[in-house]
C-alpha cells in the first residue's frame, strides 16, 4: 500500500505546552483515516500539521519529520502544499460571496482566469460534492443563504475545486443535523475513490462507517493505530477499549 | 417600601431634569443658529466670493428712453425708461440693500455702462448690488438714489433720469465659495493621505503584526492619541509641516497642504481603529479558509479582508470628513484665518469652520453670516452621521457578535 504521509517522531509545542508527543504514523493513499480521542488530545493539531496551518500560529513549534509524497513537508512552499492538501473546517465557513465565486476562489487565486474553465471546475466540483442539483439554478446567489449542511458541502466542493490529493476534515459534521451528517458521510465514501481523506471525529459510529484506518489519541500521544475494523473489534490497548466502549471520555 | 419609592422617584425626576436641561440648551442653540442664519442662507451665498468687487460705472450719453415692459413680482420695482428692475434685499453681510433683479434684453444698461476704472464696457448682471446711483434729469437736475432709500425710490429715480453720472455696483461679496472649496480641498488631500496610511496600518496591526510588547505599545499609543486635543496637532503642524512645505518651496507661510498633513496625523488613529474594528469582526475561520485553499496572505487580504472591511472603511471616511469639517483649532494654526476667494493648495485659506472664526473676530461680528455657515456645517455633519448609521445598518454582514 502506498503511503502519502509519513510522520516520524513528531513533537509539537504551543509555547511551553507539549501538545504532540512522539507521533509516528503513516497515512495511506486513497484511504480514509480517522483520528479519534478525547477532547484536547491533539487531533486537530496533528491535522493542521499536515497542511502546515500551524505555521500561522505564533508560538507553535514542530520537531521531527513529516514527509508528503516522500518529500519533507518543510520543503514545499505552503501555497502549493495547501492546494494539494485541502482542509474542511469544523463549522462551515463559506466566504461572504456567491456560490460560484466561493468555488472559483481557489482556482482564481492560482491564476485561472478563463471564465469557461472556471465554470467547468465549479460545476464538476459541485457535482462531486453532491450539491449541484440543489444549487444549479442559483449559482449567483449568496453562499451564506444556504443551510448548514449545504454550506459544508459547498466547503468540500471548494476544496475539490483545487483538485487536491488529500482532503483534511476536522469534525466536518459536528455542526450538522443527522440527515445532513448522513449526506456528508455518503459523500466521503464516494470521494475516497479519488482522494485521500483524513477525518477527525468524535463520533465512533461515524469512524466505523467512513474510515479504513483509525488512530486513537490521548494526551498528545497515539495510543493505537490500526485498520478501523481491527481497532474497533479487537483493540489491543486497554485505554482504546475503554474509550470506544464509552467507559471513558 | 414607600420611602424607597419616594427616593426612586426623586432620582428619576432629577435625571429627567438634568437631561432635559441638556436637550433644551441644544435646542436653543439650533433655534439661534437657524433664526439668524436661515434668511442669509441662499445658493447665492454658497457660490459667491467673500471679498467684494466694486465697480464705478457711468452712462454719459443722453438716453431717449425706451418703453420697456415687465411684469413685476410683488417686491420688484421696474424702471420702464431703462428696462431694469430692483428689489429690496439683505446682502450677505446682513445689511439692507438693493439688488438688480431683472434687466431687459434691449436695455441700454446691459452692455452700455462704461467702467470708469478701465474704460471698458461693463456687462451688467442680475444679482449685483447697487449701492448708489447718481442720475441727471431732463432739466439737468441731479437725482440721487442711495440704496438705503430702497428699491422703489431707486426705480422712480431711474425713471426720471436721462443719463447716469455714476452707478456704484457691488458684485458678490460675503459669500463662502472660497471657504467651501478650501474645505473640499482639505478633505480631498487629507483623505488621499489618511486612508491608505490608516488602512495599511490597520491591516498590519490586525493581520501581520506579531503579538508582542511593541504591537501592544503601538495599539495603546493609537488609542491614546485619539484623545489628544486638536490644538496640539495644530502646534505640531505649525512647527513642523508649515516650515517643511516652505523649505520645499511649494508654499510661503500657511497652506492647505500643511493643513492636510496635520489633519492626517490627527485622524490617523480614528481611521486605524475603525478599520481595525471592521477587520477584527471578520470571522477567523473565513480567513483561515482562504489560506487553507492555498491563497497567499496578500490575496486573502485583498479578496477577503478588504472587501469585508469596506463598511468600516466607509464609516471611518465619513467620520474623518465630519471631523475635518468641524475642526478649527488645528486649522487656524496651519492655514491661517484669511478668507480666500482664489483657493490654491499651497496657500492658506479658511474652511467653513474657521471662516466663522474669522467672522466673529471682525470689528462688527457678522452673526448672520456665521449662523448661515453654521447651518451648512450642521447639515453636512447631520447627513454624514445619517450615512454612517445607514452603512452600519446595511452592510455589516457579520454583525458585532462574532
Ligand atoms: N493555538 C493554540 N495555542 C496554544 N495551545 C493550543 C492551541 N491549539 C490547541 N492548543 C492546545 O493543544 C492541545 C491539543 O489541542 P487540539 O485542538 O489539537 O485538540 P483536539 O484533539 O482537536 O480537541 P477537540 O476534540 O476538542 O477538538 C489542547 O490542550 C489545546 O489546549
Ligand atoms: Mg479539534
Amino acid at each position: 500500500m502506498e503511503k502519502i504521509f509519513e510522520i516520524k517522531n513528531v513533537n509539537l509545542y504551543y509555547g511551553e505546552k507539549h501538545a504532540l508527543k512522539d507521533i509516528n504514523l503513516d497515512i495511506y493513499k486513497k484511504k480514509v483515516t480517522a483520528f479519534i480521542g478525547p477532547s484536547g488530545c491533539g487531533k486537530s493539531t496533528l491535522l493542521r500539521c499536515l497542511d502546515r496551518m500551524n505555521d500561522l500560529i505564533d508560538n507553535c513549534k514542530v520537531e521531527g519529520s513529516i514527509k508528503y509524497n516522500d518529500k519533507e513537508l518543510n520543503q514545499y512552499d505552503t501555497l502549493t502544499l495547501r492546494s494539494n492538501v485541502g482542509m474542511v473546517f469544523q463549522s462551515p465557513n463559506p466566504f461572504p460571496m456567491s456560490i460560484f465565486d466561493n468555488i472559483a476562489y481557489g482556482p482564481r487565486c492560482h491564476g485561472i482566469k478563463n471564465r469557461k474553465a472556471l465554470e467547468e471546475i465549479v460545476i464538476s466540483s459541485l457535482k462531486k460534492a453532491a450539491l449541484y442539483d440543489e444549487v444549479k439554478d442559483n449559482l449567483k446567489g449568496s453562499a451564506l443563504a444556504l443551510s448548514g449542511g449545504q454550506q459544508q458541502r459547498l466547503c468540500i466542493a471548494r476544496c475539490i475545486a483545487m483538485k487536491p490529493d488529500v482532503i483534511l476534515m476536522d469534525e466536518p459534521t459536528s455542526a450538522l443535523d443527522p440527515i445532513a451528517t448522513l449526506k456528508i458521510e455518503e459523500l466521503i465514501n464516494e470521494l475516497k475513490k479519488d482522494f485521500t481523506i483524513v477525518i477527525v471525529t468524535h463520533n465512533m459510529q461515524q469512524a466505523t462507517r467512513v474510515s479504513d484506518y483509525t488512530a486513537f489519541f490521548m494526551l498528545g500521544e497515539i495510543i493505537e493505530y490500526n485498520t478501523t475494523n481491527e481497532l474497533f473489534k479487537n483493540p489491543h490497548n486497554k485505554k482504546t477499549e475503554d474509550y470506544i466502549t464509552g467507559r471513558f471520555g | 417600601m414607600i420611602k424607597r419609592k419616594i427616593i426612586d422617584s426623586f432620582w428619576n425626576v432629577l435625571t429627567y431634569l438634568f437631561s432635559s436641561v441638556g436637550i433644551i440648551v441644544l435646542l436653543l442653540i439650533f433655534i439661534f443658529v437657524f433664526s439668524n442664519g436661515a434668511s442669509t442662507l441662499s445658493w447665492n451665498l454658497i457660490t459667491s466670493d467673500y471679498n467684494q468687487t466694486t465697480y464705478v460705472l457711468s452712462y454719459k450719453d443722453k438716453y431717449d428712453g425706451g418703453n420697456f415692459e415687465y411684469k413685476c413680482k410683488d417686491d420688484e420695482y421696474f424702471s420702464s425708461y431703462w428696462g431694469i428692475a430692483f428689489t429690496d434685499t439683505v446682502n450677505t453681510e446682513g445689511v439692507d440693500s438693493v439688488i438688480i433683479s431683472y434687466i431687459d434684453d434691449h436695455s441700454p444698461l446691459l452692455n452700455g455702462l462704461l467702467d470708469v476704472g478701465n474704460d471698458n464696457y461693463h456687462h451688467l448682471q442680475v444679482n449685483q448690488y447697487v449701492t448708489t446711483a447718481l442720475l441727471v434729469g431732463e432739466e439737468g437736475n441731479i437725482i440721487s438714489c442711495p440704496a438705503r432709500k430702497g428699491a422703489e425710490s431707486m426705480a422712480a429715480g431711474f425713471n426720471r433720469g436721462v443719463s447716469i453720472t455714476t452707478l456704484n455696483l457691488v458684485d458678490g461679496g460675503g459669500g463662502i465659495r472660497g471657504s467651501l472649496i478650501a474645505t473640499l480641498y482639505l478633505i480631498l488631500f487629507t483623505l488621499i493621505l489618511v486612508l491608505p496610511l490608516g488602512i495599511a496600518a490597520a491591516i498590519y496591526l490586525s493581520i501581520y503584526a506579531k503579538d508582542n510588547w511593541l504591537t501592544h505599545l503601538l495599539k495603546s499609543l493609537i488609542d491614546m492619541s485619539s484623545g489628544v486635543p486638536s490644538i496640539i496637532f495644530g502646534l505640531v503642524g505649525l512647527l513642523l509641516f508649515v516650515p517643511m512645505f516652505n523649505a520645499l518651496v511649494v508654499s510661503e507661510g500657511y497652506s492647505i497642504l500643511a493643513g492636510a498633513l496635520t489633519m492626517t496625523i490627527m485622524l490617523l488613529p480614528i481611521v486605524i481603529s475603525t478599520t481595525k474594528e471592521a477587520i477584527d469582526v471578520i470571522p477567523k475561520k473565513i480567513i483561515s479558509g482562504s489560506l487553507a485553499l492555498g491563497a497567499s496572505q496578500t490575496q486573502t487580504t485583498f479578496k477577503i479582508i478588504l472587501p469585508n472591511a469596506i463598511p468600516g472603511i466607509l464609516t471611518s471616511t465619513l467620520l474623518a470628513i465630519g471631523r475635518i469639517i468641524g475642526e478649527s483649532a488645528a486649522i487656524i494654526f496651519v492655514m491661517g484665518t484669511q478668507v480666500q476667494d482664489h483657493v490654491l493648495p499651497n496657500r492658506g485659506g479658511t474652511t467653513l469652520a474657521t471662516h466663522i472664526y474669522n467672522l466673529m473676530g471682525l470689528e462688527n461680528p457678522n452673526y448672520k453670516l456665521a449662523s448661515a455657515i453654521a447651518i451648512v456645517i450642521l447639515m453636512s455633519v447631520l447627513i454624514l452621521n445619517i450615512l454612517v448609521k445607514l452603512i452600519g445598518y446595511r452592510l455589516n454582514k457579520f454583525g458585532r457578535k462574532h
